[in-house]
């Protein structure tokens, strides 16, 4: 979002002023008869969609500002980084896109802290990649490591939890659950790739590596909990 | 904030209705259209409510109009709405019958789970003004409902504001405004909820013919809303670019040496 | 060794079948025997190498200094790097999409009678370094100087009057470019290249990889040039930022300038421009020679077009209605004029009568002509135009082999007239940044002889975006209290000498 500076007048800067409008269109599971719909959702399942939309989009605005930080302060310096940094962006800033659709579809509250992940996120990728390239990607491990944990986390509950019964006494996923599902698991294969790209781009040359990165890792942790949450 | 949040709350996940039966077809209502409960107060509010307005009248007298006895007031009052005060539980249920069915309403033509062939999105506006259109019936009575909704308890944090938020989140939703996935989703529908409770406010003393003065103060108010936002859109713009800028000053003055 | 030979008899082959055969099946034969003497990615790299050399078919020309755009900023950066007593030895090559050579440079000698619509305030600074050290004798007869400016709020009676000797020159674009176009044909300097009607296709280092190594550009007409330093001076869309990947920031106002060409009543008595800012943005009335004028009228999307479609008769009593009336009148004409329910007839007369109005609560008649600008008799109808207001930033002006001048780099609002005077400015700054590095012995093209550049008017153009932005802002509300504490600002800085001197100087250079 903070790529794409001086567009069009009807999406305008960094704003958030992009339609992503996308009311449900009847026609792709309109064929859906009442037969094979699914029952009701019980309220713990449809609580718990809500907070994993909620916390990744949260996370993914996150990691798009982080990598916005970095690529600020890094690409005039080092222009070798340039690529590497712009494709995880890329892919950050498609993440946090799909994210941001699901969140208004599925009409889920975004975190109501939004100005400060953003903030937050933007100066832990300008700041570590002012101390050194070395320690932006430190940066990128941990958050990843975390990120591709909660992922993981995520993919487990929504396996196990969310076998949903037809009302013709057949089981299932819903394709909704099925491309939500697809979706998080395509997040989390990027995300550890960008995990393994840090570590070629020496993030383990970090000074101080440990504790860069056990810190970052449980700055992410507590703002998994609190995006969930607020 | 945490109350803020959590009043908020009560609106989570959509599944979609195409592929989920709902629990509920009029959620937070736990009956359906086919109870007796829901007729009778369908009946009380079309037929008793614009002459008697919200009380226990009104549903007395659609009671004995559907030939059931008037012991069955006291059923009527579900279990979801607690009473405060001295206010009759049937009351507070009829008045949240009012904001539940008017605020599905609103929206009939426009859902694809219960539509099979749903309209163009209509402007924000155009929802806003329906919204009020459909008060008209029961706007001689707007003063009690509304004092009877603010009435500080229960019913305003476990119904009314609750509720009033699920209509500026329908609106914003169904219609073809451009919503936002950050902190301006909240500022739009505060922004949108008060505009709303001031313009019945106002139509609740208005005495111009066919509320035109309610309609054009609705309007100015709305207007307000999209200003607001894009202050607030423009603002945030303008302190990322000159976040952005003063790096890049120092950037630029770091190269002297 | 032997491999190397490997490497090459194949790629010989390569050639050879690419040149000949136009199928697939000529240029895939060789490609599957190569992969097995090189790896795929450096196969890759030949591959490249190889087929952008044939597409072109050309021996990339060299150049010291390629500038992209021939507007005020490239063709001023051309002759003052000619006119330089340390870099004039430099071949430079400027390359633009318009008619240069006949059509614009044409201009100096059979100028048409009217004028044209693109017209800028140039401050004595950017005039000087025009004249002085570039050496370009401007078509004095087309320009006009102003000594003073009144600056008036539409939504309040302040006002603020600012005077003093040249405060600066109304000057038609064309004529700077046909100017410093006739200065570089005086010069007929060796190693300088004109390329007009020719467009930029194509920007690539030669080594992809190598990001110091020198920019490839391909044109239009099959040219290939490598260059030390690529300049953009190619306006707000700078395809040379793009390939630069330098980011830039910013926003559109939502809001549009309308320009036209007008003629007036009388002469005026006083020369000076007249800016009144309306809630819908400033109006500015800025003088030509003899009873011509120009107009910048910023307002919105929706007016703009209004502006733009009304009968230049309509359009006449608008302008002059501007700045005498208050804003509730106006947007009442622009609703009639919407809804077509005025006629030219009656919105005349209504605006004679509540101008006369206006007037009558003066103190003394005289005053007309001290706080309204002359009255407009007419417009060139064919000159009305309008264009998109914005605010733009690039992080940097500089990257390897790389400099941003003028709108690629920096983009305002034309509410202060300074578009064009910080361009001149990066030119002036820039060259001398070349300079420097010149007589240094440094590569010209490298960021340790460009980043002088960067620090040097980064700063300054920071200032002036930022001040004619808040400017902006300020006075786009009517509401009250910001109307109230900017009338006050405006009548304290009015009643402060040093203060208002102090601003001149910053918008138009210290004073002479």
């Amino acid at each position: 979002m903070l790529r794409k500076s001086v567009s069009r007048p009807a999406s305008r800067g960094f704003s958030v002023l992009k339609s992503l409008k996308t009311t449900e269109s009847p026609k792709s599971t309109q064929n859906a008869k009442p037969n094979d719909r699914f029952k009701p959702l019980s309220d713990a399942q449809v609580a718990y969609l809500d907070r994993v939309v909620r916390v990744d989009q949260a996370g993914e605005l996150g990691a798009n500002y982080i990598y916005a930080g970095q690529y600020f302060v890094l690409a005039s310096k080092y222009p070798h980084l340039k690529p590497v940094l712009h494709h995880m962006w890329e892919q950050e800033i498609h993440h946090h896109n799909t994210f941001n659709e699901m969140q208004l579809k599925r009409r889920v509250r975004p975190s109501l802290i939004t100005p400060l992940w953003k903030l937050g996120a933007f100066i832990m990728g300008s700041g570590t990649a002012l101390i050194s390239p070395e320690a932006a990607m430190a940066c990128t491990e941990a958050v990843e490591t975390v990120i591709g944990g909660h992922y993981n986390d995520q993919l487990r509950c929504l396996n196990n939890q969310y076998e949903l019964e037809r009302n013709d006494g057949t089981k299932g996923h819903s394709q909704e659950l099925s491309s939500l599902i697809a979706t998080i698991k395509q997040f989390r294969d990027d995300e550890l790739e960008h995990l393994d790209t840090a570590i070629e781009y020496d993030s383990h040359k970090a000074v101080p590596y440990i504790l860069l990165t056990e810190g970052i890792k449980n700055v992410c942790r507590v703002a998994i909990w609190t995006a969930e949450r607020v | 904030m945490l109350a803020l949040s959590r009043i908020l709350a009560r609106r989570l996940y959509h599944p979609s209705a195409l592929e989920h039966q709902l629990a509920h077809s009029f959620a937070p209502l736990t009956y359906g259209p086919g109870s007796t409960q829901f007729k009778v107060l369908e009946h009380a509010l079309n037929k008793h409510v614009p002459s008697y307005g919200f009380n226990e009248r009104a549903l007395v007298a659609s009671l004995n109009d559907l030939d059931l006895g008037p012991s069955l007031l006291s059923v009527i009052g579900a279990s979801n709405s607690p009473s405060f005060l001295n206010a009759s539980p049937a009351v507070l249920e009829l008045i949240k019958f009012h904001l539940v069915t008017k605020r599905y309403a609103l929206t009939k033509e426009l859902d694809p789970a219960r539509t099979s062939s749903p309209a163009e999105p209509p402007a924000l506006e155009t929802l806003f003004h329906r919204r009020l259109e459909l008060n008209k019936p029961i706007a001689p009575h707007l003063t009690q409902l509304l004092s009877s909704l603010s009435i500080p308890g229960e019913f305003l944090v476990q119904t009314a504001l609750p509720e009033l938020h699920r209509l500026s989140d329908d609106m914003v939703y169904f219609s073809k405004e451009p919503d936002a996935n950050d902190f301006a989703w909240y500022s739009k529908r505060i922004a949108l909820s008060c505009a709303f409770v001031s313009s019945e406010l106002f139509m609740a003393q208005d005495r111009s013919a066919n509320y035109a003065d309610t309609f054009e103060f609705a309007a100015e108010k709305l207007h307000n809303v999209s200003k607001l936002g894009q202050y607030y859109n423009n603002t945030e713009e303008y302190m990322w670019y000159t976040l952005l800028m003063s790096v890049n000053l120092a950037k630029s003055q770091l190269t002297r040496s | 060794m032997p491999e190397t030979r490997v490497q090459l008899y194949f790629l010989y082959i390569y050639l050879i079948g690419t040149m000949l055969g136009n199928g697939h099946s000529a240029k895939r034969a060789p490609r599957t025997l190569k992969r097995q003497v090189m790896g795929p990615s450096k196969l890759r790299i030949v591959q490249r190498q190889l087929f952008r050399a044939l597409a072109t078919s050309v021996k990339p020309k060299k150049t010291d200094v390629l500038i992209v755009g021939g507007g005020p900023a490239g063709l001023t950066l051309a002759a003052a790097i000619k006119t330089s007593p340390y870099l004039s030895g430099l071949s430079t090559t400027l390359v633009d999409a318009g008619d240069l050579k006949t059509k614009v440079a044409g201009f100096y000698d059979a100028p048409p009678e009217k004028y044209t619509n693109r017209i800028i305030s140039l401050t004595s600074q950017s005039k000087q370094f025009l004249e002085q050290r570039v050496g370009v004798q401007l078509m004095e007869e087309r320009l006009q100087a102003f000594d003073g400016l009144f600056v008036s709020d539409g939504c309040s009676d302040a006002h603020l009057e600012m005077e003093r000797g040249s405060m600066g020159y109304m000057v038609e674009i064309l004529n700077i470019q046909s100017s410093v176009l006739r200065r570089l044909s005086e010069l007929n300097a060796s190693g300088l290249q004109l390329i007009d009607q020719t467009k930029v296709e194509d920007i690539r280092y030669e080594d992809p990889e190598d990001h110091q190594s020198w920019p490839v550009v391909s044109l239009s007409n099959g040219e290939v040039y490598k260059t030390r330093l690529l300049v953009g001076c190619d306006g707000f869309n700078s395809p040379v930022r793009k390939f630069s990947k330098i980011e830039s920031r910013g926003w559109f106002y939502n809001r549009f300038g309308v320009v036209a060409t007008m003629k007036l009543d009388y002469p005026p008595f006083k020369v000076r421009g007249w800016q009144r800012f309306l809630p819908t943005g400033p109006i500015a009335h800025l003088p030509l020679p003899g009873d011509d004028a120009t107009l910048v009228w910023s307002t919105t999307e929706p007016l703009s077009r209004l502006l733009l479609s009304i009968d230049p008769e309509q359009f006449v009593l608008l302008v002059n209605a501007a700045f005498v009336l208050e804003d509730a009148d106006m947007q009442y004409y622009y609703k009639q004029l919407e809804q077509g329910s005025i006629t030219t007839q009656e919105l005349k007369s209504d605006i004679a009568y509540r101008t006369e109005l206006v007037y009558s609560k003066l103190d003394n008649d005289a005053f007309i002509d001290e706080i309204y600008p002359p009255a407009v008799s007419s417009i060139d109808s064919t000159s009305r135009a309008r264009f998109p207001l914005k605010l733009s930033h690039a992080d940097s002006y500089v990257a390897d082999r790389i400099a941003l001048v003028g709108d690629a780099a920096h983009t305002t609002h034309p509410l202060a007239g300074q578009g064009l005077n910080m361009g001149q400015g990066d030119v002036e700054s820039l060259v001398k940044a070349l300079e420097k590095a010149y007589q240094r012995g440094l590569d010209l093209g490298s960021l340790l002889a460009l980043e002088p550049y960067w620090a040097d008017r980064y700063p300054t153009n920071n200032m002036l975006l930022g001040v004619v932005d808040k400017l902006h802002k300020l006075y786009s509300t009517d509401f009250g209290p910001i109307v109230a504490a900017r009338s006050f600002g405006l009548k304290a800085i009015q009643s402060l000498g040093p203060i208002k001197d102090f601003m001149m100087a910053k918008v138009s250079g210290p004073s002479q």
